[in-house]
């Protein structure tokens, strides 16, 4: 079915190939039918084609929830996978990460706004120098790391974004006073489908591959990622990017 | 008067072919479809589209494969190409953007009306201006 496909890996045997078309091709296969879910909820909410009721558009917003949620899904495990395999591929440019952090600080805007939380976002020692760095994967942390710290920040509370230029690397740090990792869960949160037990009562929807998923990031950016917290108190996430890029 | 942009779709699922028809036509769009290579390169010629929107796994010649023939083409080459496709590898993206694809968009990630803005982004000039809907 992939036969069109020019593998050029070295040394990559019958199996591991044979795997990597099993993954790509279940990606095509699980994403095709959610992308038409997907669209045609959308089409269905536009109420172009006849007028819904408040239950029935209810029912869409639920249908393009969870439809969202299973699209995600598969896109953690894809990643997942392509790190198993080590086929975790980095496409470096200069990448300015101030303007970056702007960016997803401006897409997170109403989420933090709908739960009352304050923010703040501080480069210490700048300018920063750009760094070589993927763009989309970087992003991809930033967002994960933010996304868990508004979720598991009560409403009222603050999150904390900083960017810091040491000599070697620049250090990212997101802090919350959110409902922090228990001691007894903390050498346990980056494992692959870890959860730990108080966040799942606040977000059951987790797959618990998100901070897995960014330490890989940041490793195979030969970066370190690490974290401090006190439970009931909140936490700070951080991630160190080397200036002399991969 | 500007003729509405022409849109030529070519996409082998039906369901998905179907939704971005209509998303399309709400827009006002021209639209042609295809679901196969030799279908798509004979509505190339026929319909002569501003913008082609194209999957990669087809039956017979692949996505890229058309696309490779497409901008070899000197009638054709500027013809903006998105390639709407599920599968999302680095490979693939990278694939595309080498052969002179416009755009690659996994389908899963976007919203109909995100990829209309899209196609509205790598309209020619001469249809800038036409869709102010969203």
């Amino acid at each position: 079915m992939l036969g069109f496909k020019s593998k050029t890996k070295k040394g990559s045997s019958l199996e591991e190939s044979l795997k990597t078309d099993f993954i790509t091709l279940s990606s095509h296969q699980l994403r095709t039918p959610l992308s038409a879910v997907k669209w045609f909820t959308e089409i269905m909410m536009t109420q172009r084609n006849g007028k819904l009721n408040q239950k029935q558009l209810e029912y869409l917003r639920e249908i393009y929830r969870s439809n969202e949620r299973a699209i995600a899904l598969v896109n953690d495990l894809l990643q997942v996978s392509r790190v198993q395999e080590g086929k975790l591929h980095l496409d470096l440019t200069d990448v300015d990460l101030k303007s970056l952090v702007d960016e997803i600080i401006d897409s997170h805007r109403s989420q933090l706004t709908a739960n009352t939380i304050s923010y703040n976002f501080q480069v210490i020692n700048g300018p920063l120098p750009k760094l070589a760095l993927d763009k989309v994967k970087i992003r991809r942390v930033f967002q994960n790391l933010l996304n868990n710290a508004i979720q598991y920040t009560p409403r009222g509370g603050s999150v904390q974004i900083t960017l810091k230029n040491s000599p070697r690397e620049i250090v990212c740090s997101i802090t919350d006073t959110g409902v922090g990792i228990p001691a007894d869960q903390q050498s346990k949160i980056f494992d692959r489908f870890y959860r730990g037990t108080n966040v799942s009562k606040i977000q059951p929807d987790g797959t618990g591959l998100g901070l897995y998923i960014a330490k890989s990031l940041i490793e195979a950016h030969r970066g370190k990622i690490w974290f401090e917290s006190t439970e009931g108190e909140g936490a700070t996430f951080y991630f160190s990017l080397p200036k002399s890029g991969k | 008067m500007s003729m509405a942009p022409k849109i030529l779709i070519i996409e082998d699922e039906p369901s998905l072919l179907k939704a971005m028809e209509e998303a399309l036509l709400v827009h006002d769009f021209q639209v042609a479809t295809a679901v196969d290579a030799g279908r798509g390169m004979e509505q190339v010629q026929e319909f002569k589209p501003d913008l082609i929107l194209l999957d990669i796994i087809l039956p017979g010649k692949n996505g890229f494969e058309i696309l490779k023939e497409l901008k070899s083409s000197p009638e054709y080459a500027k013809i903006p190409v998105i390639i709407m496709s599920n599968l999302g590898d680095e490979e693939e993206i990278n694939q595309s953007m080498s052969l002179g694809a416009a755009d690659y968009l996994v389908k899963a990630e976007y919203d109909l009306n995100e990829i209309v803005n899209r196609i509205k982004k790598y309209l020619p000039q001469s249809h800038a201006g036409i869709q102010k809907q969203d």
